[in-house]
C-alpha cells in the first residue's frame, strides 16, 4: 500500500513539474518590417502610416542579372525623384537633410551599378517588377508634388519608410536569391546595409515628424 | 699592463649598455576603426590616453565619424579615405556618422 502511495506521489510530482517547467510561449516574432519607433504614440491615421506588413514584391518570375540591374536602377531613380521634390516643399530641417542624403546615396549607388554594367558588358533589361516600380513611383511623385509643409513632410517620410521596406524585401527575396554573377551579388551585398540604414533613418525622421503633428 | 685595463674598459662599457634603462611609458599606438557595411567596427574601442584612432572608410558611400558632443568630426570620407584623431581626455565618447545617424559607436579612453 505504502509502495503504491509512494508511486502515486512520485507520478503526481512528475506531472506537476512538467506543467511548471513547460516552455513559456514566446511573444510573437517582431515583424520583418518593424513599425516605426516610439510605439507608445497613437498610431497615425491609416493613409499616413507606413505598412508594418512585410512588403510583397510581385511580378518577378524568373529574374536575370540584367533584370536585377534594371530593378536596382529603377529603385534608385524612384527615390531620387522623390528626393528632388524635397527642397522646395519640405518644412522641417531633418526632412530636408534626409532628402539630400537620399539624393547623394542613391546617385552613388546608381554610379556603382552603371560601372558594374560597363565592366560586365551587360545592359539593364526591364521586367514587370521594374516597370511596376516606375509606374508606382510616378503616381506617388505626382501625389506629393501638390503638397507642402507638414502635409508634404508626413507624406514624404511615410513613403520613404514604405519604399525602403519594399526595396529591402526585394533585395532579400528576389535579387540576392536570383543573382548569378559574383560581382553583382557583391554589389547587392554592399547596397543592402545602405538600404537598411536608410530605412532605420527614415523611421526616426518619420517618428519625429509625426510627434510634432 | 695595457691589456687588462683595456679588457676592463670593454667589460665596463658592456655592462653599462646591458643595464635596463629607466622604465618608459609604452609608446602610443595607432588603432584602426573600419567603417564597413554601414557600421563602425569595432562598435566599442578602448584606447589609452595618447593613442591615435584611425577611421578608414571601406564603403563605397560616404561616411563621417562625428562625436555626439560635437567636439570633433571627420569630413565626409570617400571609400579608402581615413580620419585620424588623438583623444586628449579620459572618458567614454559616443560618436556617429553624421550622414547616417543610425550608425553609432563608442571610443573609451583610459589613462
Amino acid at each position: 500500500m505504502l509502495y503504491r502511495r509512494t508511486l502515486l506521489c512520485l507520478a503526481l510530482s512528475f506531472a506537476a513539474s512538467c506543467q511548471l517547467f513547460r516552455p513559456i510561449p514566446e511573444s510573437p516574432e517582431p515583424s520583418a518590417s518593424p513599425a516605426p519607433a516610439r510605439a507608445e504614440r497613437p498610431a497615425p491615421s491609416a493613409p499616413s502610416t507606413p505598412s508594418t506588413q512585410a512588403p510583397r514584391v510581385r511580378g518577378t518570375g524568373s529574374v536575370s542579372d540584367a533584370n536585377i540591374a534594371a530593378m536596382v536602377l529603377a529603385s534608385n531613380n524612384t527615390d531620387i525623384s522623390y528626393a528632388r521634390l524635397v527642397p522646395s516643399r519640405a518644412q522641417r530641417d531633418d526632412v530636408k537633410e534626409f532628402g539630400q542624403r537620399m539624393l547623394t546615396d542613391h546617385v552613388g549607388v546608381n554610379s556603382l551599378v552603371t560601372e558594374l554594367l560597363r565592366k560586365l558588358d551587360l545592359a539593364a533589361e526591364d521586367n514587370t517588377a521594374s516597370l511596376d516600380m516606375r509606374d508606382e513611383s510616378a503616381n506617388r511623385r505626382d501625389a506629393m508634388r501638390d503638397l507642402s509643409g507638414f502635409a508634404f513632410d508626413s507624406a514624404y517620410m511615410t513613403n520613404e519608410v514604405s519604399y525602403h521596406q519594399k526595396f529591402l524585401a526585394s533585395i532579400d527575396n528576389v535579387m540576392l536569391p536570383s543573382a548569378r554573377n559574383a560581382d553583382l551579388r557583391a554589389l547587392l551585398m554592399s547596397v543592402r546595409p545602405a538600404v537598411a540604414a536608410h530605412l532605420a533613418h527614415a523611421e526616426l525622421v518619420w517618428a519625429n515628424v509625426m510627434a510634432k503633428k | 699592463m695595457k691589456l687588462p685595463v683595456l679588457a676592463l674598459g670593454v667589460w665596463g662599457v658592456s655592462v653599462a649598455l646591458c643595464q635596463p634603462g629607466p622604465s618608459r611609458p609604452p609608446s602610443p599606438k595607432r588603432t584602426p576603426v573600419s567603417i564597413s557595411r554601414f557600421a563602425f567596427d569595432p562598435l566599442e574601442l578602448t584606447v589609452s590616453l595618447g593613442d591615435t584612432v584611425v577611421w578608414v572608410n571601406a564603403d563605397p558611400l560616404r561616411h563621417t565619424a562625428t562625436a555626439d558632443s560635437g567636439a570633433w568630426s571627420s569630413p565626409e570620407l570617400s571609400q579608402g579615405q581615413r580620419f585620424v584623431h588623438v583623444p586628449n581626455r579620459v572618458g567614454r565618447f559616443p560618436y556617429h556618422c553624421a550622414a547616417h545617424p543610425v550608425m553609432r559607436a563608442v571610443v573609451v579612453v583610459r589613462d
